[in-house]
């Protein structure tokens, strides 16, 4: 009988164990393919940037989005040489987090000159994500201001 | 003979006894308890001040002093070829960051530069002044235009009156890259109108160089957002929003690293404090001290009681005045005809600088005023004015039972101060490695857990990192918000 009550015990504490290690070792992948899509709709809401298709002379990037409390949220960059996209990790943190009461995420990224690709994530698990992908043309300063100098001089 | 010089000696003797008995009630009595400094104190604010205000056009220079040491931006941030820098007091180059921008609002408000356009614009425009190369100047607080103008240009009449009563802070812009143009982007707190004036300036390089050079010395705050840029001020279409912020509010949305302080309580107060420092803390207060009754409590708070009013002042530092029954309180004002908010600041800052100018300088120095200063039509002549003491620019709370108080809590009722609290502590900074404050998102999860209530959003117009001081002495960093005019401290 207490060979019994003894192996019972032990398999409810295996299958505990191993519970909370699925739990705790679930992240979002480091890799996504370039042509990864939703499985499931609502996971995540890009709130900003607004649009899908923008330009800045920023060097830095907000990105904020909407997402359901306990939705996991992932920022990825495209990598032209992999053709993917990687999870972005900055002085050893990945941009991501599981989003609180206020179902905020936000989280801010550097720019490359040219065109930065980014895809944001929101996985309730492994099989059920929201992924949107969004490009910004980062632009020089210089530039712009070439543009408004002479924007400036024939209508200012 | 003898009889004669006898009745002489007599008489002078009694002269000589009624001069020193009335010299006692004069200058060592309940008449007179400043003695000689009556005097002087009344010659000066009755005689030497006017006159020196009559040539002033806007009163003496201590009023600016006590308003240029008070009253100070909480953060300036500064951007510059795509890239952001934020300052805040006690860090490297906030000073410099300070005057830069001081310098050029100074020769906006006193008509050194000259203004080629003013237009009213929207909030659209204003926010998308600050992504390009622009200074931003947040005070944190709304303040009457006077007390502003003041504070910058030593005039509470400059060159915007007409347009601005209230501003909590503005924006320098350099964008128009090939004229020599720098604009102002100001908000009227009152009116809500939006302001940009076009001012022609003839410094714009040496105000980028210097601009360059602050980006140069000072890391880039990288993480730093505001709600705007988050478009964390817009309810969404698609999904209820749970918690709003205010479209200027300024996020870190790295967890902040923040230094660890160590409070001191003043030996004077612990061990007991002198004749000398009762009779200074006496005389600040007016509290006659031959007429006053005092007696020491059962926590060992020694209290002094007069007429209309109680001073106690507490071993743990903490000085209380009250005004009891229907006493009129103290008179801190000369002029109580139309009082405003204008005269109250002046009245209190004056106060608080008598008051600390006995103690440590690091009390006066660190102390900041955290209320806005602006006049509240329903209670017009009534003002509740609030000091914190700041380390590296993050005010210190104090936990009591009921709350968190100011360092300094005071109200004014038409130029009577009718009570004072203020807690008496230094603070210093430990080598102790830093403590990380929780991310602003998390403080704003736990608050939509504390507060939020379906399908009302809770709209933070402000949320600051503050330091908590509990009654060990422990400070703790934490955040404070300010949601629908009412504070809450996140624990």
């Amino acid at each position: 009988m207490l060979k019994r009550m003894l192996k019972i015990s032990s398999a409810i504490l295996t299958l505990v164990i191993l519970m909370s290690v699925c739990l705790s070792a679930y992240a979002s992948p480091d890799v996504l393919p370039g042509t990864v899509s939703s499985t499931a709709d609502g996971y995540v809401t890009l709130l900003a940037p607004e649009q899908l298709t923008t330009s800045t002379t920023n060097k830095s990037l907000p990105i904020s989005a909407l997402a359901p409390q306990g939705t996991a949220v992932t920022v990825y960059r495209y990598n032209y040489s992999t053709g993917n996209y990687h999870k972005i990790v900055t002085g050893g943190i990945p941009l991501e987090s599981y989003v609180g009461a206020t179902s905020l995420f936000a989280g801010r990224v550097e720019l490359t000159s040219g065109l930065n690709k980014f895809l944001i994530r929101g996985a309730w698990d492994d099989n059920t994500y929201t992924v949107v992908k969004f490009e910004v043309n980062a632009l020089n300063e210089g530039f712009m201001d070439r543009i408004k100098g002479v924007i400036n001089v024939i209508f200012g | 003979m003898v009889k004669k010089i006898l009745k002489n000696a007599l008489l002078i003797g009694s002269v000589l006894l009624a001069v020193i008995l009335v010299s006692q009630i004069w200058f060592s009595s309940y008449f007179l308890p400043d003695g000689y400094g009556f005097f002087v104190s009344s010659f000066h604010r009755r005689i030497i001040t006017p006159v020196m205000d009559f040539f002033k056009q806007d009163g003496g220079s201590t009023f600016s002093q006590n308003l240029q040491n008070l009253y100070k931006p909480e953060r300036i941030v500064v951007n510059v070829s795509g890239e952001r820098c934020a300052y805040v007091e006690g860090q490297e180059s906030y000073a410099e960051a300070y005057a830069l921008s001081n310098d050029i609002l100074n020769r906006m408000l006193t008509g050194a530069y000259k203004v080629k356009s003013k237009t009213t614009i929207d909030m659209d425009a204003y926010t998308s002044a600050l992504k390009g190369k622009s200074i931003y100047v947040d005070y944190g607080k709304n303040c009457d235009y006077r007390l502003f103008s003041f504070s910058i240009s030593g005039k509470s009449q400059s060159r915007f009156s007409d347009d601005l009563s209230a501003v909590s802070g503005h924006v320098i812009s350099l964008q128009d890259s090939i004229m020599n143009d720098i604009s102002l982007y100001i908000i009227d707190q009152k009116s809500s109108n939006i302001f940009r004036y076009v001012i022609e300036a003839n410094n714009k390089d040496e105000v980028n160089q210097k601009m360059e050079e602050l980006r140069a010395q000072t890391p880039s705050a990288g993480s730093l957002s505001y709600s705007f840029e988050l478009n964390f001020h817009k309810e969404q279409e698609n999904a209820a929003s749970k918690i709003l912020f205010e479209p200027m509010i300024l996020m870190d949305l790295a967890p902040a690293q923040v230094s660890r302080f160590e409070s001191h309580r003043l030996d004077e107060f612990v061990q007991g404090i002198s004749e000398d420092m009762i009779n200074t803390i006496l005389r600040t207060f007016s509290i006659n001290t031959r007429s006053m009754w005092h007696y020491t409590d059962l926590t060992n708070a020694r209290v002094f009681v007069e007429n209309n009013a109680t001073l106690t002042l507490s071993p743990d530092g903490l000085i209380e005045y009250q005004t009891v029954g229907n006493g009129r309180g103290l008179d801190i004002s000369d002029n109580k005809n139309a009082y405003d908010i204008y005269a109250a600041t002046d009245n209190a800052m004056d106060f608080v600088t008598r008051l600390c100018s006995h103690m440590p300088p690091e009390i006066f120095e660190n102390l900041r005023i955290r209320t806005d200063m602006v006049d509240d039509a329903d209670k017009q002549g009534v003002y509740h004015i609030y000091f914190d003491y700041c380390v590296d620019g993050i005010p210190i709370r104090h936990k009591t039972e009921t709350g968190y108080a100011h360092t300094i809590e005071m109200e004014i009722n038409n130029g009577y101060l009718k009570s004072y609290r203020q807690y008496i502590r230094t603070y210093e900074k430990t080598n102790q490695e830093k403590i990380t404050a929780l991310p602003v998102l998390s403080a704003a999860d736990l608050l939509v857990d504390a507060l939020y209530k379906e399908p009302e959003p809770l709209r933070v117009q402000r949320i600051n990192l503050c330091y908590v001081e509990d009654e060990a002495g422990v400070l703790t960093p934490t955040w404070n918000a300010l949601i629908g005019g009412q504070e809450h401290i996140v624990q």
